[in-house]
Formats: C-alpha cells, sequence, structure tokens
C-alpha cells in the first residue's frame, strides 16, 4: 500500500503549491488594480495632452517624450496605434513624427530585420504606411499566410510602385489566405492593375478550391479597368467539379461579365441546370442585375423549370429584375413572390451577395 | 481474507483512479495556461486593417431563442444590437411562449408583421408570423413550442447569413462579442467550422441598457460557487481542452458556426437533452467521416454574463439535466470512442469524457457512500484516510486557485482584489458539501436518464437590468 510518509510528502508538496499560487494571484489582483487605476488616468491625461500638441503649430513631441515615465510611454504606445488606424492627412503624419521619435518606427525595422514579433512589427510599418524595400520585409522568412499579407499590406500602405504586383504574389503564394489577406489583396487588385488577373489566367486550374473560390470573392469586389481579354480563364470555371468554385465564379461573372461580349461567352442554359441549389441561386441574382431582355427571357424560363426549392431565390430575382412581369407567374410561385412583397414592405434589407461562397 | 484483498483492490482502484482524473485535469489546466498566454501574445496585435470598411467579412445571424423569457428578452437583444460587428442581423425565435415575451419584442422594437406566410419549408415547428424591425436588423419568428434545438433550428434554416451565432436569451454579450468570436474565423476562413466562447456569471453585476457596467461577486454563496466553477469550466477547461484541440462542448449560450455546416448534418438535434455537446460532437463525426480538415475552437475573450440559479432546486435540476445530456451525447457518438478516424477527438477527447466526466462524479460519489461504511465496519485506516482527503483538498482547491490566477493574468474582469479573495475563498469552501452534492446530482441524474427522463426543469428569471 502507499506508504502514509508519501502521502503526507504529497498533500504538504501540494498545499505549498496551492498557497504559492494563492498568494501569486492575490498579489497580483492587487498589483493589477493599482497599476490598471494609474494606467486608466495616466492615458486620460496622455489623451488631451496628445490632442493638444497634436493640433498646436509645434507639437515639440521631443521635448514631451523627454518628460513621461515608462508607464507614460506604453500607454503612447496604446493611443498611436489606436489613432494612427482612426486619422489621416497632416494628423497621422504629425503621429507618424511622435512614433518615430518615441522609437517604434526603429523598433519595428529593426524587429523585421532580426525576424522578433514580425507581424506586431509589421503592422506597426503598415500603421506608419513606412516605405520599406520588399526584399528587406520578407529577408526574415515569410512563413505564415499572416506575415505574408502583412508584407503586403506595409507595401500597400506606403504606396510602393510596385505593391499591387508584388503583395499580390506574397499573398496568393499561400495556401490559404486570412481575412486580413482578403482584405489586403482586395486593397492592392482594386484598381488599373489587378494582378490578380494575369495570376488567375496563368494558374486558375492549378489552385486549390479553398485559394481559388478566396481569390475569386475578392475580384468580385475588385473594381477593374479594362477587363476586356482579361477574364478568358473564367468560362471553364463555371463548369469546376467544386460548387463553391462554380459559385464564386458566377459571382465574378455578375460583377465583371455583364458587357456584352462576355454575356454571349457564358452559358446560362447550362448554369441554370447546375445540381447545386447554392449555384443556381446565384445564377437567379445575376440575371437579376443584368438589365435586358435576355437575362428577362432566362429568368422566366427558370421560373418554367424550376420547383419550390429555388421559390425564394427566384421570386426575389424576379421582383428584383426590371423587365419581368410578376402577374404572368406560375401559381405555385405566388407564395413566394407574396412573402418577398411582404417582407420587403416591412424593410428587409437586400444583403450585398457573393461574400458568402467564400465562408460557405 | 477475501475482505483484506477486496480492500486492497478497492484502494488501488481509487487512488489509480484519483491520479487519473488529477492527472488529466493538471494537464488541462497547464495547457490552459500555455493557451493564456498565446491568446495575449495574439491579443496585443490587431492586423492593419479596418473590418468595419472590408468588403469580404462574413455576416452573422444572431440567432436568439426565447422560450418564456419575457422579463430579459427586450433587454437580450438591445444588447446584442449594441454589438460591434460591421455585418450581422439578429433572428430572435419566439418559440410559443405563454408569457409576454413576444410582447415585449414588439413593444420594445417596434415590430412590424409580413403580412404573407413564410413559404419556404423548414425543419421546425410550424412558423406562425414573421416580424421586422422598422429601424434594426431584427426579425422576430414566431413559432409553435418546440423546443430550444427546434427554436435554433427556425433560426438557422431561417437565414441566409454564412455564420451564425447561437446565443441564450437570459444573457447579455460583450460590445467586442462578435467580433472576438469570429476572431478565428477571419484567420482560417477555409477550416474553421466552429467556435465558443466564454459565459460569466451574470448575478451581482450591474448591468444597464444591456451593458455590464460593473462586475462584482454576487450576495449569494450559490451564485459564486457558480462563479468558480465558471473560471474553472471556461479558464482552464475549454482553453486547455482547445489547445489539445480537444474540445467537444460549444456552450449553447454563446458559439458561432458556419451556417452550411450545420445544415449539412441537419441543424440541431430535437430529441437530445443538451443540443449543445450533441451538435458539436456530430459535427466532428461528419467531418471525420468526410476525412475533411476543420477546426473548432474557442475564444476566451468573447465573452457573455449569464443570469445563473439562485436557489439549489433550480441549480439541481439544471445540473442533472447536463449530466444527462453528457450520458446521452456519449452514448449517441460511442462508435467514435477510440477510433484514430477521429483523430484527438476519437482517441483523447471521447475518452477524457467517458473516464473522467461521466465516470468522474459518480465514483466519487460512490467514495462518500463506501467511507462510512468502511468506517462503521471498522475496514477504514484512518490516517490513511485523512491524508487522502488532504490530498484530495488540496488539488481541488489548487486547480480552482489555478483558474483565479488565469482570470487574473489573463482576463481581469473581477478587477476588485476583495472579488478575487473572494473566489480564491469560494474555491477552498467548495470542497465542503457544494462538490458532495455534484456528485449526489450526477447519480440522481444517472438514474433519471435510465427512467427516460428528458425533462429539461424550469428556470425562474429575476432580469438582468438593473432599476
Amino acid at each position: 500500500m502507499i506508504a502514509n510518509t508519501v502521502l503526507i510528502w504529497t498533500a504538504g508538496a501540494i498545499a505549498l503549491l496551492a498557497i504559492g499560487v494563492g498568494v501569486l494571484t492575490l498579489g497580483a489582483s492587487v498589483w493589477i488594480y493599482y497599476i490598471q487605476g494609474r494606467s486608466e488616468r495616466v492615458q486620460t491625461d496622455l489623451r488631451l495632452e496628445l490632442f493638444e500638441r497634436l493640433f498646436a503649430d509645434d507639437p515639440d513631441w521631443n521635448g514631451w517624450i523627454v518628460t513621461l515615465s515608462r508607464v507614460e510611454r506604453d500607454r503612447l504606445r496604446v493611443l498611436l496605434d489606436e489613432y494612427l488606424r482612426k486619422l489621416r492627412g497632416t494628423e497621422h503624419s504629425r503621429l507618424r513624427e511622435l512614433a518615430s521619435a518615441i522609437g517604434i518606427l526603429d523598433q519595428a525595422m529593426r524587429n523585421v530585420d532580426r525576424g522578433r514579433h514580425p507581424f506586431r512589427a509589421l503592422t506597426w510599418l503598415a500603421l506608419l504606411k513606412e516605405p520599406v524595400d520588399p526584399d528587406r520585409l520578407t529577408s526574415s522568412g515569410m512563413t505564415t499566410p499572416q506575415l505574408r499579407a502583412g508584407a503586403a499590406r506595409v507595401l500597400y500602405e506606403s504606396d510602393h510602385p510596385d505593391a499591387s504586383a508584388i503583395g499580390t504574389n506574397l499573398i496568393v503564394d499561400s495556401e490559404s489566405l486570412t481575412a486580413f489577406g482578403l482584405d489586403t489583396l482586395y486593397r492592392l487588385n482594386n484598381g488599373i492593375e489587378t494582378p490578380l488577373l494575369t495570376r488567375l489566367a496563368e494558374e486558375a486550374d492549378s489552385w486549390d478550391e479553398g485559394l481559388l473560390v478566396q481569390v475569386l470573392i475578392v475580384l468580385r469586389y475588385c473594381n477593374i479597368g479594362d477587363v476586356h481579354g482579361r477574364l478568358d480563364w473564367l468560362p471553364p470555371l463555371l463548369t469546376h467539379t467544386s460548387p463553391r468554385v462554380r459559385a464564386a465564379a458566377v459571382g465574378v461573372v455578375e460583377r465583371h461579365g455583364w458587357r456584352g461580349a462576355y454575356q454571349s461567352q457564358i452559358d446560362i442554359g447550362t448554369l441554370l441546370e447546375d445540381s447545386e441549389v447554392a449555384v443556381r441561386r446565384d445564377v437567379y441574382l445575376l440575371l437579376s442585375s443584368w438589365n435586358t431582355d435576355r437575362s428577362a427571357a432566362w429568368l422566366r424560363w427558370a421560373i418554367a423549370t424550376a420547383d419550390e426549392t429555388d421559390g425564394l431565390a427566384l421570386a426575389r430575382a424576379h421582383m428584383s429584375h426590371p423587365r419581368t412581369d410578376v402577374t404572368n407567374s406560375p401559381a405555385w410561385l405566388a407564395p413566394f413572390v407574396d412573402w418577398v412583397l411582404a417582407d420587403e414592405a416591412v424593410g428587409r434589407r437586400r444583403r450585398m451577395w457573393g461574400v458568402s461562397a467564400a465562408w460557405s | 481474507m477475501v475482505v483484506d484483498t477486496l480492500l486492497t483492490a478497492s484502494t488501488w482502484f481509487f487512488v489509480s483512479y484519483f491520479v487519473l482524473i488529477n492527472g488529466s485535469y493538471l494537464l488541462i489546466h497547464l495547457a490552459a495556461l500555455v493557451g493564456i498566454r498565446q491568446n495575449r501574445r495574439e491579443q496585443r496585435v490587431t492586423p492593419a486593417y479596418d473590418i468595419h470598411e472590408s468588403p469580404v467579412i462574413p455576416g452573422i445571424a444572431i440567432v436568439l431563442p426565447a422560450y418564456n423569457e419575457g422579463p430579459v428578452v427586450a433587454s437580450s437583444v438591445r444588447s446584442l444590437l449594441s454589438v460591434e460587428y460591421p455585418d450581422f442581423e439578429i433572428v430572435a425565435v419566439n418559440d410559443g411562449s405563454t408569457d409576454d415575451t413576444l410582447d415585449q419584442l414588439r413593444n420594445a422594437f417596434d415590430l412590424e408583421r409580413v403580412d404573407a406566410e413564410y413559404p419556404v419549408e423548414i425543419p421546425c415547428e410550424p412558423i406562425r408570423d414573421v416580424y421586422r424591425a422598422s429601424d434594426a436588423d431584427l426579425v422576430v419568428v414566431d413559432k409553435e413550442n418546440g423546443g430550444k434545438a427546434d427554436a435554433l433550428n427556425a433560426g438557422v434554416f431561417f437565414t441566409d447569413q454564412p455564420l451564425f451565432c447561437a446565443i441564450d436569451a437570459d444573457t447579455v454579450i460583450e460590445r467586442s462579442g462578435l467580433i472576438e468570436i469570429v476572431r478565428p474565423f477571419l484567420r482560417d476562413p477555409e477550416q474553421m467550422i466552429a467556435t465558443g466562447g466564454t459565459v460569466r456569471v451574470a448575478n451581482g453585476c450591474t448591468i444597464r441598457d444591456g451593458v455590464v457596467e460593473r462586475v462584482r461577486l454576487s450576495g449569494s454563496a450559490l451564485v459564486n460557487l457558480q462563479t468558480m466553477e465558471y473560471l474553472r469550466a471556461f479558464l482552464a477547461g475549454r482553453i486547455g481542452l482547445s489547445v489539445m484541440k480537444s474540445l467537444l462542448i460549444v456552450s449553447g449560450a454563446f458559439g458561432l458556426f458556419r451556417t452550411n455546416a450545420v445544415r449539412e448534418i441537419g441543424g440541431y438535434s430535437t430529441d437530445t437533452i443538451t443540443e449543445d455537446m450533441e451538435l458539436v460532437v456530430r459535427l466532428h463525426r461528419h467531418f471525420g467521416d468526410l476525412n475533411e480538415a476543420y477546426r473548432v475552437e474557442f475564444v476566451p475573450d468573447a465573452v457573455v454574463w449569464t443570469e445563473v440559479p439562485e436557489s439549489r432546486q433550480v441549480l439541481g435540476r439544471q445540473r442533472s439535466r447536463w449530466y444527462r445530456g453528457l450520458i446521452e451525447s456519449l452514448l449517441l457518438h460511442r462508435r467514435m470512442i477510440g477510433r484514430p478516424k477521429y483523430g484527438v477527438i476519437g482517441l483523447v477527447a471521447l475518452p477524457f469524457f467517458v473516464l473522467v466526466e461521466f465516470f468522474g462524479p459518480l465514483i466519487e460519489g460512490l467514495g462518500y457512500l463506501l467511507v462510512p461504511i468502511a468506517f462503521l465496519l471498522g475496514l477504514l485506516n484512518g490516517p490513511f484516510f485523512l491524508l487522502f482527503v488532504a490530498v484530495a483538498v488540496g488539488l481541488g482547491t489548487l486547480m480552482s486557485w489555478l483558474s483565479a490566477f488565469s482570470e487574473v493574468y489573463g482576463f481581469r474582469q473581477y478587477v476588485h482584489p476583495r472579488d478575487i479573495l473572494g473566489i480564491l475563498f469560494y474555491g477552498v469552501v467548495e470542497n465542503v458539501l457544494f462538490r458532495q452534492w455534484k456528485a449526489f446530482i450526477a447519480w440522481k441524474g444517472l438514474v433519471q436518464f435510465l427512467r427516460g427522463d428528458t425533462s429539461w426543469g424550469e428556470m425562474t428569471r429575476v432580469g438582468l437590468e438593473q432599476e
């Protein structure tokens, strides 16, 4: 049997450990209570001083910083993180000078070089809109999607001339993207260049489903200057084996493929017969967004051939198309039309569609 | 001779089991401390983008099932409307309440009835009416009574949002609650299917207009014992299990799910006693069967505050139901236990729940019965027994205090040292009577389960708001 002495020693050790944890907990709570109260007071005073100096003729950041204690400097970093995100223009430039004076910029650059807390360092650089050489940014290794997006964000925020191309490559070379990566990719491709189109044309068929869906969703929201000849990779994706890819591709068609040349390349009949309800629903919305007689005819055809599974989506698409007439709808659609009318009468908000494919 | 052998064998059994159970808990506590440290590091850095201006953020439906929640439902919805998130709607489901739940909602939010029958067939009891608020993203689905799981299904199949957040009507969500609980989805949009948040005890706190203004312990010892339990369950148990990729429970009071994933498995089961655990185990089973990569995580910084029972009878009914739900979920999915196909869930999490969570309180209860018998028969080794109790109480206290430490180190909701002292105090006194009472409730739950009792027991709400 277990000797009582073993139990005595065990009980003693546990008691000591418990007392240690208890004392540590209570001690920490007293200390934190004191520090937290002090920090809150300090932060309130700092915020007032920060704003006074921010809007003064000469903020004299260096003169102010030497008067601050360590706790005050720590709280000032928190305030800088908050207001660098909120303020633009002159105020942002002044905060940038303050961040530089307090040593944030140097520290972030050092940490990027050493690979120490790299995401935090990249975040500071992005908030400060600091121009950094892309090679330097990635020198310590971009091992995670979050770090890649962080580096791309620095290039975007600092208006690096090759930000779109380098940033896009950095992000899409990950296996999957974070929401931060998706947002950064959107910003890098929203405009004239849209290097994503080149990558898609070259590699769309080799990317895995997850990445492809995410990239298509981003493209759904980007403004593209000139799509002529740049969406030829898109029609094959409408028959992709993955319904998520098909749905996301329909979203891109809705946003960018409305021009006549592209519309004629899309086999709407096949899309309307897609085996997945989610894809068909997006196709109905696509048709409702095309204000043409042809799309109205396709919607009428869909109503004639679909069943109640698609009733609500069809009724919504039908109601929002300016060239369709609900009075000639079949009887089975009537309850859906009634519902859509009544629902919109009490203020149903029409939602932006397409993004759900990335999260489904 | 036989008695001696039996006595020695049973002593070894109890001691070995004791080591197993406490070893497991200690491991989880240590994993939790690692998780909290990691969480603190991650929390320090917010990516340099504004999710309120991002077009790629997923919309969330907050599904709020409500059955006879008249005193609290308006406050709960008000707190939900104040959350920080760029795209969400609230789907409150009145599950055939017999009190004024629907009237409270109609009056508080100026609801208008949709003047048509909802035409889509949803796997739940019939929908009577749908109401919308004119100046808020709030829809109220009024349906026949079908139970909490049925009400959740109404919301899950009604919404067209890609994510839904299940939340209890007697809870108050923190303003950052939704942003916090969605973070793992934003970090890993492809694999994340469910995240759970922390449920904290609201009794004793000051709550106004759906916002927790001051966090304090309650004046009731029973409530404070539960506060200690919740800290242990969420700040140690859930974090530790999540670190070990063994999370089987996402609390029904606050969890975020990928809508399609839940629809794929048919929604919540309406036949089970605790729909929250069963749903998560079934999700694990589904994705394990498909051999698809997926993740379920716990998010300690996502917080809701809930009203806990203030009477022993109500608490007893609640705990008995939780225990019956545990047995039922484990039995329903017993084929997953020990199967490598289900990874850590099959090989670690489920065996842990069987050996520790299911058998633990039963064996503890058995011990409380056998010790007096052994004493009466003169078979009890007094000094050994006393030392064993000292070790047990010491370990129980140590683990409770580790949870209190986690609270102070990682979360600091209870800021006043007096409250921390109170929590430490309840971490000791719960070992006397409360722990024994819970073992008794587990046995009672087992008997009720064997008898086929599936009752919920009524929870009397007093309301969370201060006048």
